[in-house]
Parts: C-alpha cells; structure tokens; sequence
C-alpha cells in the first residue's frame, strides 16, 4: 500500500516565477527509508516540504493514506502535522529557552498530554544517550545532541512519517554517524517512514530508495533494497503481546 | 502557549523588566495625578456646596433700556431725544412671592430645608474703624442646615442669633481688623444712615478672608429692619437631599417662575470650567505616557517577534496554528501589562497616601493635602494600563501569526 502519494506536483517560485519542481510524481510506501538527493538548487527541499504539507504545491495533488492534502481545513492540517509527522531541520531549531525534555514534549502541549507523554519523552532521551542531558538547555550541549533531541521531539507524538532536511548538515562525522544510525533505528524498530533530504553520499547508499533530482526533475530513482521485513516482523510481535 | 510566553519573559529578563517599568510608571503616574487633581476638584466641590444653598432663588433682573421704551410708547415716531436717560432698571431686589417657593418645595422628597434671606449692605463702626460689609439675615435654625456656617463657628453659636434682637455673628478677620471680640457692642449703619448698635454673639472662620472681613450674619427680621424692607426677602435658599442634582433641579423649576434659579455649579461655571481644563490635561499627560509605555512594549515585541521566526517555524511544523502563535506573543504584552498595571496602581496608592500625610499652606490655613482614592480611578489606571499593552502587543502577535513556517525557513536557507 502506497502511504504517500505525489501526483504532477509543480512549485513555481520567486519574481519572476522559476519553476523548481516540473511536474513531479512519486510513490512512497509505508515504512520505507527514502533519500532525496541533488545538488543544491534541484528542488530537492522544495519537494520535502511539499510532501510534508508544510508548503503547498503549485500545481498537482497530495495524496496522504488515500486523502488529498487538498481538502484539509487548517485545523485538520495542524492536526496532522502535530500528530502523524515529525520534522527534523539542518539547523537543530530546539527551543533555547526550553530545556531538552521540555522541548521533547513540547508537541504534546498542543493535545494538552505532556504529563502523560513525559514516561516515554524520558524513554527516548535514554535510547538516545541523553538521559543525563534532560535538564539541560539547547546551549548547554553539543550540536550533535541537540540534533538528537530534536529527533527525540519529531517522535514524540509516535507519527507515521519523519521529515529530515539535511539532519546532519551541520554535524561533524561521529556526530552524523549517530544521528544516522538513530534514524535508521527509528525506521527499523518503530516502522517510521523517513524522507531525507542529503548531500552524503555514504550515507544516501544505506537507505531503502534513493531519489536524485535536477533542475526540478526526477533523474534517478534507484530502490536498494525493500523496506526492512525486520522492522514489520517485530511490529507484529509486537501487537501479538 | 502562555507557558512558552512565560519562559520568553523569563529568559530576557531585562527587556521584560524594562517594559515592566514604562506600564508601571504610566500607571502609577495616572493613580497620583487622578488622585491629585479629583482630590483637589472635590475639596473644591465640598466647599461650594457646603458653604452655600445648593439652590439660590433671587428676583430676576430685569432691565430696560431707553430704545424698549421708545418703540412701547411711541412706536410710529422716528426719533425721540431724551432730556434725561430712564432709570434702566426698577430700585426693588425682593423676590414677589417668597411664600410661594415655601409651598412649591414642601413635600418634595429632594428638598431638605428651604430657608429665606434678606441681605443689605452696611457699614459696621467699632472706635473709629469702619468696615463695609454685606449684612445677611437668615432664619438661624435653617440656616445651619442649608450651609455648615455652625461648624465654622470658633466663638459662640450660630443659634445665639435667635436669642435676642439686633444680634450679630462676624468673620475672624473682621474681628481682627476692628478689634471686636464676642459680647462686644458695635454700631452698625446701613443705607438709611441710621445707626443700630448691635451685640456680637458669635465669630466664623471660614477660611477665606476675603468672606470673613465683608459678610456679617443676623436674624431675618433684623436685616428687614435695617433695610427698612419689612417683610421682604430677597433670596430663598434650598438645600436638596443630593448636590448633583442641584441643576436638574434649578433648571425644571425655573420653567416654572420668573425668578432667577441658580444651583451652586450654575454660579460657579466658570470656576468649575477649571475642572474641565485639569481633566483634559490629566489624560494628555496619562495619554502621552501609556503611549510611551505602548511603544516600548511595541518595539520590544517587534523584534523578539523577528528574532524568534525560527522558534514560528518550528512550533508551527509541530502542529501549532496561527491563533497559537498569536497568543504565544499577545500573551506577553498583555502579562506585562497586567503585572505592570498591578503593580502601578499599587505603588501609586502607597504614593498617594505619602502625599496625604503632606500639608500645605493654602488660603484655608495649614491643612493635608486632598488626594482622591475612590475605586474609579484605580480600575481606570488599570484598564488602561491593560489596554495600552494589549493594544501594543497585539500589533506584532498578528504578525508573527501570519509568518508561513516555509517562508521563514526558506528564508533561513537563503
């Protein structure tokens, strides 16, 4: 079943109006690891926000679990976004003025359940190696904790799908190795699907799909391997219990 | 969202403090100057209306000039030349009918006490000084209903005029300036030129000394004698339950008659005109200082808005929507406002009652100074503060609420 679909979507940009992406269509299924790719100025950010509704297309249809993006009301756009995706930027956007487990719960202050959601908020910050950071403000750690905490938060509201625009951009190599790893963990074990947009190459290759844009266009798109059987294996015993 | 607000204010402290401070003065300020300028008004007031009638009904003056009468007796001719100009108005200041006022104002439920008067003037001789003076005669136990002349009384009692004929209560300056003390006898001589020797019973202090020198108070039937005018009154004075309704009052009664119905802020209007000027400037000076307040919130707000588009961008990909965006930062000014408002009006008391405890110098002699506290001017300042916050902040909040999360990140990658 195809989780998220893109149908011809167009984005015309700027004064005078540049087309960035030119009539684009895609499928991404449920729990699949997907690399954008290209060089900067292809589009490729452009895409990732249209599919994650942040940014409306120009043309062309979204289609999310069989609904058209198109006929959602505002409300029903914050509810989605809040609920069934979590974003990940470049620029690790904590909130400085929150600590790291303030910031982690700070999607479910929108439901009014961050007391009920702190028990996992904690549980995450752990599986991240970041316990002992909870108290901590965004200025008060590293860049490459930041970034995870900011993983932490996008999965706090346990979404279908994970948004990631060049999550490790910003992040030395040891930094980005884990960071990696913990997205390709989240995947895994949670059945997340992960759109993300990258420059690394290495890094693009162990994913399940890799999607190279240019000038606004599809060029590649190579499927490695098919999303991990593991992950659903483990999901279903998981509900057996 | 109030609690991301709250953490905002938290964490730039000193911005916070700052903008605490320009709502807190325009507050404050709007508490002491209030209390200033209506207590002031209000000592004013209580002295208009304690020291005389609320209503005063006089004979209406009624003047002719020389043209009237031409065009009433000799209508068809074209010029008349006068030997001599006519008298333009009649030598009579007694109203027509008193009596008649006596049976209008009985059994109104406004009307306290109406009480009659006859006033001449007079010239009052104690060992080769004299002093002219406006001889007023009331009717002693009305009188000291309608004014507070009793309370002023430093020596002797109002009502010792009733005690006996050709008595006298006078001023203390008057007392001073010719040296006459109570029980003492002086003469007193009005137009006729006759002489009356007269007792004093009893000296006011009113604290003006203008009114203590030239007004000397008898019985009615006294200042009738002195002014040959047996019987004749010449104001009738009515003291009403309530002061403010003294000119409703004046005005639907004067319908009714041909005498002059004034209330006491009718014949003060040009006094009380000063209360108008001092309220306009109350609120400039209130104005101008929440608008400063107003801006600083404004500018502050403005560009914690700007500098905090990445922290829009993000709370709005979590899910946030506009109106929570806009609360994040309203929330603020009007967090700021309430507390700076709260704490002006607190500290605006605590200064105004210092300023109670001040005492000045005035013409009525050393006394405290008259600050107002009625709730009034505390829920103004407060509403104000309040509002002039909201308003500023509001500005900004909107702004903030319409930044797209795309364009700010957009921008961001720029």
């Amino acid at each position: 079943m195809s989780n998220l679909v893109a149908k011809n979507i167009t984005k015309l940009l700027g004064n005078p109006s540049q087309e960035i992406l030119k009539n684009i269509s895609l499928e991404i299924p449920a729990k699949q690891f997907v690399a954008l790719t290209g060089k900067s100025g292809s589009g490729k950010s452009t895409l990732l926000y249209i599919l994650s509704t942040l940014d409306n297309p120009t043309s062309g249809q979204l289609i999310i679990k069989e609904k058209n993006t198109a006929s959602f009301d505002s409300n029903t756009l914050h509810q989605f976004r809040n609920e069934q995706v979590g974003f990940v930027f470049q620029f690790h956007y904590l909130l400085p003025e929150l600590t790291a487990l303030e910031n982690v719960l700070m999607p479910a202050r929108k439901m009014g359940i961050h007391v009920e959601k702190t028990k996992q908020a904690i549980e995450l910050l752990e599986m991240f190696e970041l316990s002992d950071k909870k108290n901590n403000l965004p200025k008060q750690m590293s860049g490459g904790q930041n970034q995870r905490v900011a993983i932490a938060r996008a999965l706090i509201m346990n979404p279908k799908f994970i948004f990631a625009d060049e999550p490790t951009g910003n992040l030395d190599s040891t930094n980005s190795e884990k960071v990696f790893e913990i997205l390709n963990q989240v995947n895994r074990d949670l059945g997340t699907t992960i759109v993300m947009v990258t420059h690394d190459v290495e890094m693009a290759a162990q994913t399940h799909r890799i999607i190279e844009l240019k000038d606004g266009e599809v060029i590649s798109d190579k499927l490695q391997r098919e999303a991990s059987k593991l992950g659903i294996e483990k999901n279903n015993r998981n509900s057996d219990k | 969202m109030i609690y991301l607000a709250l953490r905002h204010l938290v964490s730039r402290k000193r911005q916070s403090f700052f903008t605490l401070v320009g709502i807190f003065f325009g507050t404050a300020a709007f508490v002491i100057i209030s209390g200033f300028f209506l207590g002031f008004q209000q000592y004013l007031t209580d002295q208009l209306v304690s020291n005389d009638a609320h209503v005063k009904v006089t004979r209406n003056d009624e003047k002719v000039d020389a043209k009237t009468i031409v065009d009433f007796l000799f209508p068809e001719k074209q010029k008349i030349d006068w030997i001599r100009l006519p008298n333009p108005r009649l030598n009579v200041v007694d109203l027509s009918n008193p009596q008649g006022w006596l049976e209008k104002t009985e059994g109104d439920p406004r009307v306290v006490t109406v009480g009659f008067q006859y006033s001449t003037t007079a010239l009052v001789l104690k060992g080769g000084l004299s002093q002219s003076v406006s001889l007023i005669g009331t009717e002693p136990r009305k009188q000291i209903q309608i004014t507070n002349i009793q309370t002023k009384m430093i020596k002797g009692n109002f009502l010792d005029l009733d005690g006996g004929i050709d008595r006298l209560v006078i001023g203390q300056t008057l007392s001073e300036d010719l040296a006459i003390s109570v029980d003492d006898f002086v003469m007193v001589t009005p137009a006729s030129g006759r002489n009356f020797p007269m007792k004093v019973v009893g000296i006011y202090s009113s604290g003006n000394r203008m009114g203590e020198r030239g007004t000397i108070y008898t019985t009615l039937a006294t200042a009738q004698k002195l002014g040959g005018q047996n019987s004749k009154v010449n104001q009738v004075s009515i003291r009403l339950k309530d002061y403010m309704t003294a000119a409703a009052y004046a005005s639907e009664q004067k319908r009714f008659s041909k005498d002059k119905v004034e209330s006491w802020d009718q014949a003060n209007a040009s006094f009380l005109s000063i209360f108008r000027t001092q309220d306009i400037m109350r609120y400039t000076t209130i104005s101008i200082l929440l608008l400063v307040a107003g801006f600083g919130i404004y500018n502050i707000l403005s560009m914690v808005v700007v500098q905090k588009q990445k922290d829009i961008a993000i709370l709005r990909s979590m899910g946030f929507g506009p109106s929570a965006i806009q609360t994040l930062f309203l929330s603020q000014g009007v967090l700021l406002g309430l507390l700076g408002s709260f704490l002006g009006a607190l500290v605006g008391y605590v200064i105004c009652n210092l300023l109670t405890g001040l005492t000045m110098n005035g013409p009525m002699g050393s006394e405290s100074l008259n600050i107002a506290f009625t709730l009034d001017i505390y829920l103004n300042a407060f509403l104000l503060g309040v509002g002039a916050s909201c308003l500023a902040a509001y500005i900004p909040s909107r702004a903030a609420s319409q930044m797209t999360p795309i364009d700010i990140i957009r921008r961001g990658a720029e």
